[in-house]
């Protein structure tokens, strides 16, 4: 196991190295300077060419990226032209609501579309059934971003229950925070709780086929214990892989939605940065998701392992 | 099982409520305004019972940065509020003394003499004096186009601890104007704060104004916090300028680039000021307690890059001066005639001084055939017009530059949307090469001097004329000599086209009656003097 993951590891060097220099590459190709993004339209040339110095856009391509990657090499990422701040601190700061906005909108996700799928799997044909397939259609057709704006005319401005935007971290106690993450991981949860149903319920019904069911229904064990003692649990890997892309892609940070709700998470923290230029951020942010996807598909394989012991890793 | 399938059909339930809820939100009674985030204001003293202490305001766009030298127009908002000039302008953009007391003017109009007003704080504590006011003025030179443009070669001296002097090479009349303009903003700091500062702006926003600084979270909020140690003036309130006395201990200013979530909040009771869009505004119309107000916001200008391979041909410049729509351009930016005015001078006819009509008869001329007529002696053969836009900043430059382009193809000029975000724009636009017309959005001017596309870094205006009725204009000392020099410049820039103007536009915010004494300067809002009651 341990010799595994040490690989598994290893194996991420190229991909992050690759990636750096395509990002790297890519984010020099666009037009557009944070100098004169900060200094504006009043500023005079000298005084816009100045602050390019100080940022070390003057230099050639070559040094510039050296430059970046020995900063990253140590851990830095380099500074942020806009935060005055290094990237890593803005790295940790934007990474808490993202990843409880994520961990919230996974749970609503799961709660919402495991029993569902294994109810229309058992069900296959009746209501429950026809239920998913409407659910999971209004899921994948709505627009995460329409579904917040009704939720926050209902909830927000009509009855005013929880407010319409805004982020406040869990040390201002959980319900506090919980109030402000409700409306966009709901957003967000329903959205990733379609495709979950539907996977979810192909799978089961993919297992709910094989012998050993028919081998325990004559047994006698109860239809309740064989959906989810016997038959849930050899669907589960499928489903445990999407969850983990869907968790991975979360953590990316889901732009609109920040955007919408203004939790000032990766998603934002990356939007902001396109727009202002703020190139060693926009690295920052990438490498990140890179590597957080990375780390969340390990942690699914070892997952798999425990869930379904016939897994072998090699 | 029951259970489960009973918990099923309750979701799609309640999913099919929120569909129907969300679509019957426009009539609903928002009147109850509770407040939803209802934080417990810190403050370090209670305010009176019936005067709420906190505030919250929302912004729209991003704040790069805080130095008010190298304000943009999304950090003036706040910036406004923390920093203070030697002038202010006034509701009608005539610059009032504000940390200035009085200022002489010597004979040969040469010699600018501020006297400073005595027991002026920072909000470091530290005592406002000549030294601080020399040191942030020629930073503030060395940074501004429009500064050095108007200066030269001079510099704020120090003559004393309370007087400051300025020694121009040559007459000129708008160096009062310059030091109160809201870009760029000649603030004062103090000299230390000045002198550690680099590239990037200074590393501490410390000023003279009503509310300091207390924490500003990058792409959240800045937080500004009551000046106990503010020293008004006396003069009447008026714009920026006069009395300023804060009613509010604390204000944030959130920042909220998404208008749909800005408006739900201030129905929800977040916000008590908000900017209302078109679409928004029958929801407000029918609010109780609440009031729309309309402000003049900026004027729309049509840009030529006087470099261009076409452009710098004045024929090219004539035929789309002649062919422009105002009233068309100007409703397809703002959708609505109650929001925007004809007007045909470079300045607003609000400001007095300057406003003029010389040259009008070039100005909204609906006239294709003379424009295809033009066309033709210059010889145009199909060449491609390239229209630099962004559908940022709410769409207004893309919105204005599509109807530019369909009047300019109804006369057959072939024409390219080259649509950037507003980084790329910015880029381009200094770029001679890399387009031909720019429609854009300004902060109103408060002297022509401050036009940025008489500069040759803005569009490349490059004419021996231009300057020397500029140089004329800035010159001149009597109300008289300014009229006449005024009145020549404009009709010369209606005569060379370095830009055309298309009219002034209005936006339109949203004020619950429980907020009082905000007052708005080009849009900018003074919180000084504002007062919201619980």
């Amino acid at each position: 196991m341990a010799f595994y993951i040490t690989r598994r590891l290893l194996a991420m060097i190229p991909v992050l190295f690759v990636l750096s220099v395509i990002v790297f590459l890519i984010i020099y190709l666009i037009p557009g300077d944070p100098a004169a993004v900060m200094l504006g339209d009043g500023a005079s040339p000298e005084t816009i060419e100045a602050l390019r110095e100080q940022m070390g856009l003057n230099l050639p391509l070559l040094p510039q990226y050296l430059r970046w990657i020995g900063h990253t090499l140590q851990g830095e990422l380099g500074d942020s032209f806009f935060m005055r701040q290094p990237v890593r601190t803005a790295l940790a700061e934007h990474l808490g609501p993202t990843f409880s906005l994520a961990l919230l909108a996974e749970l609503i996700a799961i709660v919402i579309a495991v029993p569902l799928g294994v109810r229309a799997a058992s069900r296959r044909g009746e209501l429950a059934d026809k239920a998913l397939t409407g659910f999971s259609l209004f899921g994948i057709t709505v627009p995460g971003f329409v579904l917040s704006m009704f939720t926050v005319l209902l909830f927000s401005v009509q009855l005013k229950w929880l407010p319409v935007s805004g982020y406040k971290p869990l040390s201002d106690g959980l319900i506090t925070h919980l109030k402000y993450l409700i409306l966009p991981a709901l957003s967000l949860g329903i959205v990733q709780a379609a495709l979950l149903a539907r996977v979810t319920r192909s799978s089961m019904l993919e297992v709910l086929n094989e012998g050993f069911v028919k081998t325990a229904l004559a047994k006698g064990v109860s239809e309740q214990g064989i959906v989810y003692r016997h038959v849930l649990r050899n669907a589960l890997l499928p489903i445990l892989t999407v969850i983990g892309g869907s968790f991975g892609a979360l953590l990316a940070g889901a732009a609109v939605i920040e955007s919408i709700f203004n939790i000032p998470g990766m998603g934002q923290l990356l939007v902001n940065s396109v727009q202002r230029r703020d190139y060693a951020v926009i690295q920052g942010v990438i490498l990140f998701v890179a590597f957080a996807y990375v780390m969340v598909n390990l942690a699914v394989d070892l997952l798999c392992t425990i869930v379904d012991p016939r897994v072998r890793l090699k | 099982m029951n259970k489960l399938y009973r918990h099923s059909i309750l979701v799609l339930l309640l999913v099919s409520l929120l569909a129907v809820y969300g679509c019957s939100s426009g009539n609903g009674n928002n009147n109850a305004a509770s407040g939803a985030d209802a934080n417990a204001p810190g403050t370090a003293e209670p305010a009176p019972e019936n005067l709420a202490s906190e505030l919250r305001f929302p912004l729209a766009q991003q704040v790069p940065t805080l130095d008010p030298h190298l304000s943009l127009n999304t950090n003036v908002y706040v910036t406004l509020n923390i920093f203070e000039g030697l002038f202010a302008f006034d509701a009608n953009f005539n610059p009032v003394p504000m940390l200035a007391e009085s200022y002489d003017l010597s004979e040969d109009g040469k010699t600018y003499t501020f006297h400073l007003r005595q027991g002026v704080k920072f909000h470091n504590g530290k005592e406002l004096k000549a030294e601080d006011v020399t040191a942030s003025l020629n930073r503030w030179k060395s940074l501004t186009g429009r500064a050095q443009a108007s200066l030269g070669e001079s510099e704020f001296t120090i003559k004393d601890d309370y007087t400051v002097e300025l020694a121009l090479s040559e007459p000129r009349n708008d160096i009062i104007s310059q030091l109160s303009h809201v870009l760029n903003n000649a603030a004062i700091l103090p000299k230390e704060v000045v002198e550690a500062a680099g590239p990037d702006g200074v590393k501490e926003y410390i000023g003279t104004g009503p509310f300091k600084l207390v924490e500003w979270k990058q792409d959240q909020y800045v937080h500004v916090a009551k000046f106990d140690d503010y020293q008004s003036v006396d003069t009447p309130a008026s714009g920026l300028s006069g009395k300023k006395e804060a009613y509010l201990q604390d204000i944030y200013f959130d920042i909220v680039t998404d208008s749909a979530t800005r408006f739900s909040s201030f129905l929800a009771g977040t916000y008590d000021y908000v900017d209302v869009t078109l679409d928004n505004l029958p929801q407000v119309e029918g609010l109780a307690g609440v009031t729309v107000n309309k402000n003049l916001g900026s004027d729309i200008n049509l840009v030529f890059n006087k470099k261009s391979p076409l452009f710098s041909n004045i024929k090219y410049r004539e035929a789309v001066a002649a062919v422009l729509d105002a009233d068309e351009i100007l409703l397809g930016t703002v959708n609505s005639p109650d929001l925007y005015r004809l007007n045909p001078s470079y300045m607003y006819p609000e400001n007095t001084t300057w406003y003029s009509e010389a040259g009008k008869e070039n100005y909204n001329q609906k006239n294709p055939d003379k424009a295809k007529q033009l066309l033709q002696e210059a010889g145009y053969s199909g060449q491609e017009v390239t229209l630099l836009t962004t559908k940022e900043l709410g769409g207004s430059f893309y919105n204005a530059t599509i109807v530019l382009q369909k009047e300019l193809e109804a006369i057959g000029v072939k024409t390219k949307l080259d649509i950037n975000d507003f980084a790329t724009l910015l880029k381009k636009r200094a770029d001679p090469y890399a387009w031909d017309i720019y429609v854009g959005l300004f902060t109103m001017p408060s002297t022509p001097s401050q036009l940025l596309y008489l500069n040759p870094t803005y569009g490349f205006a490059e004419d021996a004329k231009l300057a020397e009725l500029t140089k004329q204009l800035t010159a001149a000392s009597t109300p008289e000599e300014i009229k006449t020099a005024n009145d020549a410049l404009q009709q010369y820039e209606w005569e060379y086209l370095a830009a055309v103007k298309i009219g002034d536009t209005y936006s339109q915010s949203a004020t619950r009656d429980k907020l009082t004494g905000l007052t708005t300067l080009a849009g900018y809002p003074n919180l000084a003097n504002t007062k919201l009651s619980q």
